[in-house]
């Protein structure tokens, strides 16, 4: 409702001379590592899973930034604008990093376990006592929601690096399994099993820890 | 009687799973449809298998369940964190002066 009141008005104000607090400002760069310095770190920190590397995709950031200040359209918050410089210096960092991408892994938690019966009339499916719990209809509570996210962190945290970089690619940012592919160097084939070892460790992980402590009564 | 009738059953039972895929083959389908588009042979098999198959069943919807948790919250509480929250890691002071004297020379 505000937002068509405002454009109606829009016209009037354009025949005034311009305003100069209408061009987009950004702040003054001096201070950008301590506003957004340790916000953007985590962000990289989370994906790269790598200290050197989130430092390095931070201050590509900021010297790109820099360069970019001009262009600088103030469509959206200047923190949002760094964040997403930043989502593309992560990504080089992926690329730089592929070669260092190994396909023998560690294997994760659920696959020592063993989820799934290896011989007999029914080899290929769940053990009895692997069979995935009822989690429940409900939507989360707030504090749900926020002990899912503890949980969910301790999990994602669990999955080597390689993964958990697909995984983030995949989910978080949402990019399109063909780009990922591209980005990393690897096969849709490899890609498919990659996430789905990823999505299989963080439910069963997420099962294990979070839900059958948490949500007793769902049972 | 009643044994006769529960290996009847169990037969019966087996033999329906004999014609579908295992559920290790099932829950790669399912995750596998978030990624691709599944041939109409995939779609069918998996359809059946879910039909018939409790545990697989409750993966599937717990699967999409996390999707789509992480699609419409994910952004709040993994990637960037909201001012309350407080963030896990701070650049380490050495950092944070590099950083500055980066910034700083390019003005």
């Amino acid at each position: 409702m505000r937002v068509s009141g405002t454009t109606t008005q829009i016209p009037s104000s354009m025949n005034t001379p311009a305003i100069p607090s209408v061009v987009p400002q950004l702040s003054d760069p001096s201070g950008w590592v301590d506003l957004y310095g340790d916000y953007l770190y985590n962000y990289a920190l989370m994906r790269l899973k790598d200290a050197p590397m989130a430092e390095d995709a931070v201050q590509e950031t900021f010297l790109a930034a820099l360069k970019a200040r001009q262009t600088f359209a103030g469509r959206s918050s200047e923190k949002t604008w760094m964040v997403g410089i930043l989502k593309h210096k992560i990504i080089d960092q992926f690329r730089k990093n592929k070669r260092e991408s190994t396909y023998t892994e560690e294997s994760l938690p659920f696959e020592r376990e063993g989820l799934f019966l290896e011989d007999g009339e029914w080899a290929g499916h769940w053990k009895p006592q692997c069979k995935p719990t009822a989690w429940g209809d409900t939507p989360l509570t707030t504090i749900e929601q926020q002990e899912f996210w503890k949980v969910f962190q301790h999990c994602f945290d669990k999955l080597p690096d390689r993964l958990a970089s697909v995984f983030s690619l995949r989910e978080l940012e949402e990019m399109e399994s063909a780009d990922i592919c591209k980005v990393l160097e690897i096969t849709e084939t490899n890609l498919w099993v990659v996430l789905h070892r990823a999505r299989m460790h963080l439910r069963r992980c997420l099962e294990v820890k979070w839900l059958s402590s948490a949500t007793p009564a769902n049972k | 009687m009643k044994t006769l009738f529960t290996s009847v059953k169990h037969l019966f039972v087996l033999f329906l799973f004999k014609l579908v895929p295992p559920c290790n083959e099932a829950t790669m389908l399912v995750s596998r449809s978030f990624d691709t588009k599944l041939s109409f042979k995939e779609r069918f098999q998996l359809k059946c298998h879910l039909l018939i198959c409790a545990a697989c069943n409750r993966f599937s919807k717990q699967i999409h369940f996390l999707q789509k948790i992480i699609h419409e919250h994910g952004h709040l509480h993994v990637h960037t964190h909201d001012e309350e929250t407080p963030l896990r890691a701070t650049l380490s002071d050495e950092a944070r002066k590099r950083l500055k004297n980066e910034v700083s020379s390019r003005l």
